[in-house]
């Protein structure tokens, strides 16, 4: 079904409550009324002919000092007609916007973030709290009037004064009290809901497992209330890593913007790199040459192998199993040298940039990059042998975590997760970005949609991602690396700068102010090992993007962990935990 | 005079015997790093001393020059009674457990056990049985809530493990019309009773597994879910009674396997001393022990008390029918 | 080492600094800097540097380092990774479950100063929160520049006195 189509049956149906409707940057937007919001949204996800079954993102966006002020923006996509919708609503400070959480499961926490970040009421959210700060934080950090430095306290004396604060900012909490994170155990005590009539009585008792636990794979916090060693109930709380990236990536250009999504998904930050520069060119209208585009590609393969293998060897090992991870690790060194041989840095590369990549090919990478195409397929035989026909592991992850396709769509979870639940759907094969149309792979499915399924899945698609290697290094064509737009890009040729004038100016200019963007606004996401992750990029015409927002697949993937809280064990939220793969960098962004 | 002499050698080996069981966590300690180290490719301690052989004693050391920390709101004697109740009983095991046949020195019959028990088996279970106190009144006095869900583990995993594992060992006692750990090991003189008693062997071996709570059945410690398990808030000397603890139960594991199925000390094929021959056996089990810790994942708590109930406790009733049939 | 207990109570800091005294705090030193057991607790990046640390490559149980799940048996906290102000009293907790004696390693720019994230969210350096032995530096530091903080906390062990009074100079070389 195409575009006009079903823009067509919108306008249709919400004759004169769709206030604009535009394509920008390949999109179709609508801006509506935020009444018909709920109604509009169950419209297109249940209407046959448009099937927005999947949410992609929801964000909420600040235009101090316009009025109205926010702007809740939603990202929709169609997993049977693989298209995208964007819907903008614009609402005042102190107006609400109903809920969609309804209609998709899924924007529970993108609604919680909302209101954390700008103080955007849902209404009808069934559980409104703040997600990523403590209760009793003061003001809504994303706004454009808190400053990015926060205010003075112990913990930050670079701060601004507490008396400069704007009394807009203080509406989250009682007047008067301190913004100092609560103590502990305090914070818990305040997280919990007590269930109503006393039901509380002494047979069951709650459990914080983290945020300092072996298994929750970072700073997660999970309050269990347990019956004995049965679940009844799980609270995630996360947050406990939240660094500011959005905010800090509003007063950085759009080159400085690389090294923050490194330090998402710190697993796999040539993928992270790739989705910023997809966004960011898109908006320029631009595109990287060719062999900047089978680099791109090439790394962010290796990187998902490099993601796959540490998840793929931590489960086991939250399992019992400690051998497997140190074998996974094994093999993750050998990924890691070819990055390093590539970027210099084992972990945080920063190599792509806009238009290209920073540099070249380092001389030998490709024998190196074969040898590792040639040995690593042989070593996840070991781990199969060693791991995947052990019964005991099979009877911890078998039938355990099962999330069933529609609930995986509905909770908008992403790649093996999702894959792990039947939903064929691959963003590589059916949305291909860069030089994936030219590239022969599988996309693995399974039925299962348990934890074995899901670990299953990374093992295979590690496979997947030997051969798109391979294809790239047998295809990749000589030519620059990045695009010639002195204006945005360092020259090709570096000695020109010394020649010329004109290059000299151009090399100054991008490397202390960066580049223009035109206004405009963009959304791109790519294939992540995790699943799709998004980057939403807002420009108003300056160096530096007016907002960026990350649909980060972990984030959302982490929510369906309340599917585990009926009838499952202690030692099945550890399963479930290490086969759903949260990085809780890219969680609390 | 006599008995002046027979009290001294009794005491002389109760002294080696607990000396020998103490210094064993060492060497044990530094083989299962060791081990680890090489079944996950590398190389394990190596900085202190040859090969890292120190590794263990430093680790001693620190342990008890660490500050002794009870928590506030511990239950202080049972805290501190726990890790003793733990320790105790493993070595009280030993008893009546023959090292060898008796040799004679200066004219002197010397026996390579404290007391031939005639209810030695029983002794041991009944003995053995005691250590889980330790846990469960660690576990429960520390105030915590990951060391109670360990304890509790422990208790119910225990209960459900001795009654097949005491099962699993009647047929032994069948074949060899004695419960006396002697007359076990001499009855296997020519056939070991591994090739008469396969299922007793696999059903006491598995719930000696579960006895030693090593992993696939370490439940009450659990590093990926209870984060240390019934000792997570044990620290300094308290915490190494319960590491003791812990290794010489495997060692007795392993030399009760060895006594009841491997024929103690008897040799075969290869001649050589019977104590020798003994050590080596129990060696292969405690490397045995070690290699399934750094290879399997651990089994959950319900899967875990299924095959203690649905699996282990009939084939080791099956066992003792096929046993009785096959005498008669 | 300031006022903090070194974890023998009465025992502590109360012998002359003699022949015998150095000796056996040597021996006591030896014993803490070859068992050093950091907490099981990663934060950020740097924790899969640190994990990166532990395996097969680089493997820290060389040193006899081994990762401790339980704060109660852990000698050394490495913070890797970045403290927000959400996670800062949990840190302080983690550090107070510690017994003594007890060390503290910053590792990676987040820890020591909170790096490039200078935000609302963010602690400006552990300092603020645990008293810090050893900082790591890097964005994340690697494996051999974590190894190298831990050779570094070991020096500072080798120089600590346990038994011996603090305030005496050292009698001979111990």
């Amino acid at each position: 079904m195409s575009e006009p189509d079903f823009r067509a049956r919108i306008e249709e149906r919400f004759a004169g409550r769709v206030r604009e409707a535009y394509s920008s940057h390949g999109m179709l937007t609508l801006v509506v009324d935020k009444e018909i919001i709920g109604e509009l949204c169950r419209f297109l996800k249940e209407d046959g002919d448009n099937r927005f079954d999947y949410l992609s993102d929801l964000c909420g966006v600040d235009y101090h000092p316009d009025t109205p002020r926010f702007e809740v923006v939603y990202h929709l996509y169609s997993i049977p007609h693989r298209h995208r919708l964007r819907l903008k609503c614009r609402l005042g400070e102190d107006e609400s916007i109903p809920s969609v959480t309804a209609v998709w499961g899924t924007a529970g926490w993108h609604e919680r973030e909302a209101y954390d970040m700008y103080g955007i009421v849902f209404d009808g959210h069934p559980d409104l709290r703040r997600i990523y700060m403590w209760e009793g934080f003061e003001g809504y950090p994303l706004r454009k009037d808190f400053p990015v430095r926060g205010y003075k306290d112990d913990y930050n004396p670079f701060g601004e004064e507490e008396a400069e604060r704007p009394a807009s900012q203080a509406r989250a909490s009682a007047a008067g009290q301190h913004s100092k994170p609560p103590r502990f155990h305090q914070s818990i005590a305040t997280a919990r809901v007590e269930p109503e009539g006393g039901a509380r009585a002494t047979k069951e008792m709650f459990l914080n497992l983290g945020p300092q636990h072996p298994s929750t794979h970072g700073v997660l916090q999970l309050v269990l209330d347990l019956e004995g060693e049965i679940i009844e109930r799980v609270d995630p709380i996360i947050g406990y890593l939240h660094r500011g990236t959005e905010k800090l990536a509003e007063g950085f250009t759009y080159t400085q913007v690389f090294p923050l999504t490194d330090r998402l998904d710190y697993l796999c930050q040539p993928s992270n790199n790739q989705a910023y520069a997809l966004a960011v060119e898109k908006l320029l209208g631009i595109e990287a040459p060719e062999r900047a585009q089978y680099i791109r590609v090439m790394m962010t393969e290796l990187s998902r192998i490099s993601g796959h293998l540490l998840i793929s060897g931590a489960l086991p090992m939250d399992l019992g199993a400690l051998t497997a991870l140190l074998y996974t690790m094994r093999e993750r060194e050998m990924i890691l040298d070819l990055l390093e041989m590539i970027t210099g840095a084992r972990m945080h590369t920063s190599y792509c940039r806009v238009g290209g990549v920073r540099e070249d090919l380092p001389e030998g990478f490709v024998e190196r990059a074969e040898e590792f195409c040639r040995i690593f397929p042989r070593r996840i035989v070991d781990y199969e042998r060693l791991v995947a026909e052990n019964r005991m592991f099979l009877k911890r992850t078998r039938g355990i975590g099962v999330i069933s396709a529609e609930n995986a769509i509905d909770l908008g979870l992403g790649g093996p997760n999702l894959r792990g639940s039947g939903v064929d759907w691959d963003m590589r094969r059916d949305n291909p970005y860069e030089i994936y149309d030219r590239l022969d792979f599988d996309v693995i499915v399974r039925d299962g949609g348990d934890c074995y399924d899901r670990w299953e899945c990374r093992m295979e698609e590690m496979k997947v991602s030997v051969k798109i290697i391979e294809q790239c290094l047998r295809q990749m064509p000589d030519g620059p690396v990045k695009v010639d737009m002195p204006e945005i890009a360092f020259p090709l040729d570096k000695q020109l700068v010394k020649s010329s004038m004109e290059a000299l100016i151009h090399h100054f200019k991008v490397a202390a102010h960066g580049f223009k963007v035109p206004k405009g606004e963009a959304y791109s996401s790519i294939e992540a090992p995790k699943g799709e992750l998004g980057f939403y990029i807002i420009s108003d015409g300056s160096e530096k993007p007016f907002r960026v927002k990350v649909r980060a697949p972990s984030f959302i993937n982490l929510q369906a962990l309340h599917l585990i809280a009926k009838n499952g064990y202690i030692a099945d939220i550890i399963a479930f935990l290490g086969s759903l793969d949260p990085v809780m960098a890219e969680v609390d962004k | 005079m006599e008995l002046a002499l027979a009290v001294a050698l009794i005491t002389a080996k109760v002294v080696i015997v607990t000396a020998i069981l103490l210094i064993l966590p060492i060497p044990l300690t530094w083989l299962e790093r060791k081990i680890a180290g090489h079944i996950q490719q590398r190389l394990g301690p190596m900085r202190v001393g040859w090969h890292g052989v120190l590794q263990p004693v430093a680790d001693g050391l620190k342990l008890l020059t660490k500050e002794d920390n009870i928590p506030v709101e511990a239950d202080r004697r049972l805290f501190k009674l726990a890790p003793i109740i733990s320790l105790v009983p493993p070595f009280v095991v030993f008893v009546a457990i023959p090292f060898g046949d008796s040799f004679s020195l200066l004219g002197a019959e010397i026996t390579l056990y404290i007391s031939d028990m005639n209810v030695g088996l029983l002794f041991i279970f009944a003995v053995a049985g005691l250590e889980v106190y330790g846990v469960i009144f660690g576990g429960w006095a520390s105030n915590s809530k990951y060391a109670l869900l360990g304890s509790l583990r422990c208790c119910a995993q225990l209960i459900s493990y001795e009654i097949p594992m005491g099962f699993s060992v009647i047929g032994v006692v069948m074949l060899a019309q004695s419960m006396s750990l002697l007359d076990i090991v001499n009855a296997q003189a020519d056939v070991w009773y591994v090739v008469y008693q396969p299922l007793g062997f696999f059903v006491f071996f598995v719930a000696g597994l579960a006895e030693a709570q090593r992993i696939p059945f370490d439940l009450a410690e659990a590093e990926g879910e209870l984060g240390a398990g019934f000792h997570t808030e044990y620290s300094g000397m308290r915490f190494s009674f319960f590491m003791i603890s812990e290794y010489v139960v495997m060692v007795t594991i392993s030399v009760l396997c060895v006594i009841l199925f491997f024929g103690g000390w008897n040799g075969f094929l290869i001649p050589l001393p019977p104590l020798i021959w003994f050590i080596l056996k129990v060696g292969f089990f405690i490397y045995l022990f070690m290699w399934f810790r750094f290879t399997f994942p651990r089994y959950r708590y319900d899967q875990l008390m299924a095959i203690g109930w649905k699996v282990l406790l009939p084939l080791s009733l099956a066992n003792i029918l096929l046993t009785g049939l096959f005498i008669v | 080492m300031g006022e903090r207990g070194l974890g023998l109570g009465v025992l502590e800091g109360r012998f002359p600094n003699n022949i015998l005294f150095t000796t056996v705090d040597s021996v006591i030193n030896w014993s803490r800097r070859s068992a050093l057991w950091p907490e099981t607790f990663g934060i950020a990046c740097c924790a899969i540097e640190m994990l990166a640390s532990g395996c097969a490559r680089y493997d820290l149980d060389r040193f006899g380092i081994v990762f401790r799940a339980s704060p109660r048996q852990s000698d050394v906290m490495v913070i890797a990774g970045t403290v927000t102000k959400k996670f800062a009293p949990v840190v302080k907790l983690l550090y107070d479950q510690m017994t003594e004696p007890r060390w503290v390693i910053a590792m990676g720019t987040c820890a020591i100063s909170g790096g490039v994230y200078n935000t609302y969210a963010v602690v400006q350096g552990s300092e603020l929160i645990v008293p810090v032995d050893v900082y790591v530096p890097g964005c994340p530091p690697r494996p051999e520049a974590l190894m190298h903080g831990f050779l570094l906390l070991q020096e500072k062990i080798k120089k600590a006195k346990v038994l011996r009074r603090p305030d005496e100079e050292t009698a001979g070389s111990a």
